[in-house]
């Protein structure tokens, strides 16, 4: 009994130890992971696949939860990522993809991140691409193709293929072809890209917008509303507004939306409004 | 004491004569040799891969000790009733515990020391074939603590080994709830991570979170335990570092053992 | 001397955790200096009893005291010599390797072990196979170093689990000259069996076990007084079927 007493008490107390360096031990790792993480693309895809064994899928599935905690950990700690981490990001993710083709999740990855992060939108076609050919009956796939096309690139003609493509495919929202004619028709207007990302963000239900998408909304909702308001003032006035100003003077829109990267926006004479930040973060 | 000693002393004697450690140290050492070879495909990092590949052979060779030998030595003792020698001396069951853990703290040293030498000598065929401009990031302060941190987390599966073979009653069940623990061990600090900075924007429930925090203390941290590329690149590996996963890893044995006999006085070995 | 008193050991086998009663109301006393058999059908309950007293098993309740120590009392351990049922000694060591650790818990110096080790080993028959791994042995060469464990540190209480199992005839006088002599030292011998002759011969009293009970203690004196029910039968023999037959009647 006396002897049970006492291991009990060990028990308790280096039980208590254990709980009280986790959080040290934890930090100990910090210092080492960003070593260790971005290695993994470097190696040959082939190699990969050959020593994977059996167990590919399990392997693409540890590969992406480093993936997204290499990503999440710049996220967190708010520092910059370098071109190079992006590379080794994207060589990451498709080892993942050839790994295990018809993986969802690299995929949607790789439009909220190096499309929308990292601006690398040809690499983030690349593996889209990829996707279509594992994933034929998914439209989201040629979907983010065709939103990178003409969101991100300004290509509205392919953009509209490939979001006909996208409405091809059972399942798809029922406007779709809808919008790929308007795509096709009205091109670059901000209402249409509002439109496109309001859609993105309904499909994206479950995930948390990022910063970056919020941004972007607010950022459109501000264009749109001035291009309503600069349509509105051709139609009663009969002239084309000059600029924001005299949309405000005349009560078009009640106050200058905000804009949220920080630039000036801009009225051109086509009734298109843009931003002087061209939508990018401006670097203080 | 002198049963933790004599209980030690035998399991060590009796894993040495196991035929898995030799075939174990052969295939270890050829696959170091085969490392320097393969290091000639390599550019710049030589010393880097081979040392890469030499460590991961150093930790391997210490892994089948839990995953096969201990199996053997506790699991299998208690099973076939070889444990009756023991127990029917004036040995306690935490002794005998406590005493096998010894054993096979003494085996793991060994081998792993050993292979250590085979890292040695792969360096020094390395520099001998390619010169030893390849060779001046190699830091032997960094590889040895590295290895020893490596030895450490092979101990808590050890440790692990006792616990499990105590409050199952077959080696087979034994094996698959020490390799269980291994991987948690080895993953549960990526969970913990991933949870921390949210990453893929997905809403995690909080039952869950619940739980990867109950987990993260109970299973150990094995992957902290793991600092094996930054000694490859020669980086230094800070004192306190190695002072704090030693205490835990200390600690944390300590806890197995202590559970392991009180299941283990329990139990009965008819 | 064994004192034994209502012991009791109920085993909760498999996930259903499915009660045995192995011990039913065991009580028991062995003097010092006595040979004491216990015999019984398989399953009655035997080496759990033997077990309990090296506090291998657990008993639910009773109390048993060893030389006055109770079995979980590492003291008592140190007179004590146990031959399990079906011995198993470790594969890769010798026979030499297995006293060596015995004389060592025993805190035995090394050349009084030294001594000590041929000594053992050409009582029970070994000595041409002391550093052989016990890998290499017949089952009959396990039960003699078995036994020879058992015997190095010169017990003052010898308890033997089926001591004569598996070994050849040669093999069982050894045994039975060893239980012998070793009484003669003054010792206390303990051991049960389902072989009714080799109990006969040597003991001084004799238990019956049946279903997890002590059915009845008797000396070689008052078996004399049984005369047998079929011809050719001995009086042990008639008295077992007796009482474990009447009992399986019941
Ligand atoms: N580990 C165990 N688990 C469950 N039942 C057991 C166990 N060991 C023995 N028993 C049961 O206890 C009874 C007595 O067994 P035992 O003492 O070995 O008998 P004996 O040695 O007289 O042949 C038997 O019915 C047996 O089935
Ligand atoms: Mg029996």
């Amino acid at each position: 009994m006396k002897k049970t007493g006492l291991s009990i008490v060990i028990l308790v107390g280096c039980f208590s130890i254990v709980v009280w360096l986790n959080a040290a031990v934890h930090d100990v790792r910090s210092k080492q992971i960003s070593a260790e993480m971005s290695d993994i693309g470097r190696v040959p895809a082939s190699v990969l696949v050959a020593s994977s064994l059996e167990f590919k899928g399990a392997m693409a599935n540890m590969m992406f939860l480093n993936a997204s905690n290499f990503i999440g950990r710049k996220l967190m700690e708010q520092s910059k990522t370098l071109p190079e981490e992006w590379h080794q990001f994207y060589l990451l993710l498709d080892r993942i993809t050839t790994l295990d083709g018809s993986f969802l999740d690299p995929y949607v990855f790789a439009e909220m991140m190096l499309a929308w992060q990292a601006q690398m939108y040809d690499e983030a076609n690349m593996l889209l691409e990829k996707g279509i050919k594992a994933r034929p009956d998914d439209w989201r796939l040629p979907y983010y193709i065709g939103f990178n096309h003409f969101f991100f690139k300004k290509d509205f003609v392919q953009g509209a293929n490939y979001i006909k493509q996208a409405a091809a495919i059972d399942g798809s929202p029922p406007y779709f072809p809808n919008l790929a004619s308007r795509l096709a028709f009205y091109g670059s207007r901000s209402k249409t890209a509002l439109l496109f990302l309001e859609e993105m963000l309904v499909q994206n239900k479950q995930i948390k917008m990022s910063s970056e998408l919020e941004k972007r909304l607010v950022a459109l909702q501000g264009a749109a509303q001035l291009e309503d308001a600069a349509f509105l003032f051709m139609q009663q006035q009969g002239r084309k507004a000059t600029s924001i100003d005299e949309l405000v003077q005349n009560g078009f829109v009640e106050s200058i939306p905000t804009e949220p990267y920080g630039g000036q926006w801009r009225l051109h004479p086509n009734g298109r409004v843009d931003s002087s930040s061209n939508f990018i973060t401006v670097e203080k | 004491m002198r049963g933790v000693y004599a209980v030690a002393l035998l399991s060590f004697k009796e894993g040495l004569r196991h035929r898995v450690l030799y075939g174990v140290l052969l295939a270890a050492l050829l696959l170091m040799g085969c490392t320097v070879l393969v290091s000639g495909f390599f550019l710049r990092d030589i010393s880097k891969v081979i040392l890469d590949f030499c460590m991961a052979t150093v930790t391997l060779g210490g892994l089948t000790i839990p995953f096969f030998l201990a199996i053997h030595l506790l699991a299998k003792d208690i099973e076939r009733r070889t444990i009756f020698t023991l127990l029917t001396r004036p040995i306690s069951r935490g002794q005998y515990l406590i005493g096998k853990f010894f054993g096979l703290f003494l085996i793991t040293g060994l081998i792993m020391l050993l292979l250590t030498g085979g890292v040695w000598l792969c360096l020094w065929g390395g520099e001998f074939l390619f010169g030893s401009r390849f060779f001046v990031t190699v830091s032997w302060v960094s590889i040895v603590a590295a290895l020893f941190l490596s030895w450490l987390s092979v101990l808590i599966l050890n440790a692990f080994v006792v616990l499990w073979s105590t409050v199952t009653t077959s080696s087979f069940l034994a094996t698959l709830l020490t390799l269980f623990s291994y991987v948690i061990g080895h993953s549960i600090d990526d969970v913990v991570r991933f949870l921390q900075v949210e990453v893929t924007m997905i809403k995690i429930s909080d039952s869950i979170r619940m739980t990867v925090d109950v987990v993260k203390y109970l299973f150990p941290n094995l992957a902290a335990f793991d600092l094996k590329s930054a000694a490859a690149h020669g980086l230094s590996i800070p004192f306190t570092d190695v002072l704090i996963l030693t205490t835990y890893a200390t600690a944390y044995i300590v806890v197995l053992l202590v559970l392991s006999t009180l299941f283990f006085n329990r139990r009965d070995l008819a | 001397m064994i004192q034994v008193s209502q012991l009791q050991k109920t085993y909760m086998s498999g996930v259903r955790r499915k009660p045995t009663n192995a011990l039913v109301h065991v009580s028991l006393h062995v003097e010092c200096g006595e040979i004491f058999g216990i015999i019984g059908p398989n399953g009655a309950g035997k080496s759990t009893l033997l077990k309990s007293l090296l506090s291998l098993v657990r008993p639910n309740s009773g109390t048993i005291k060893l030389n006055g120590f109770f079995p979980s009392d590492l003291r008592c351990r140190q007179s004590l010599g146990y031959l399990p049922e079906n011995p198993c000694l470790y594969d890769n060591l010798s026979v030499n390797d297995h006293l060596i650790f015995i004389a060592r818990t025993a805190n035995l110096k090394n050349p009084l072990a030294q001594q000590r080790i041929p000594e053992v080993l050409a009582m029970v028959g070994l000595d041409h196979v002391r550093h052989k791994q016990i890998r290499t042995f017949s089952k009959g060469m396990v039960q003699r170093a078995a036994l020879a464990c058992a015997l190095f540190t010169q017990p003052e209480i010898l308890i033997l689990d089926e001591p004569m199992s598996g070994l050849d005839p040669l093999g069982r006088k050894m045994v039975t000259d060893i239980i012998r002599a070793y009484n003669d030292q003054g010792n206390t011998v303990l051991f049960c069996s389902h072989v009714l002759t080799d109990v006969e011969r040597i003991c001084d009293r004799i238990a019956i076990m049946d279903r997890g009970q002590l059915a009845l203690t008797i000396t070689p004196q008052e078996l004399l007084d049984i005369t047998p029910d079929v011809r050719g039968e001995s009086p042990l023999e008639t008295l077992f079927v007796r009482t474990v037959g009447a009992g399986g009647q019941q």
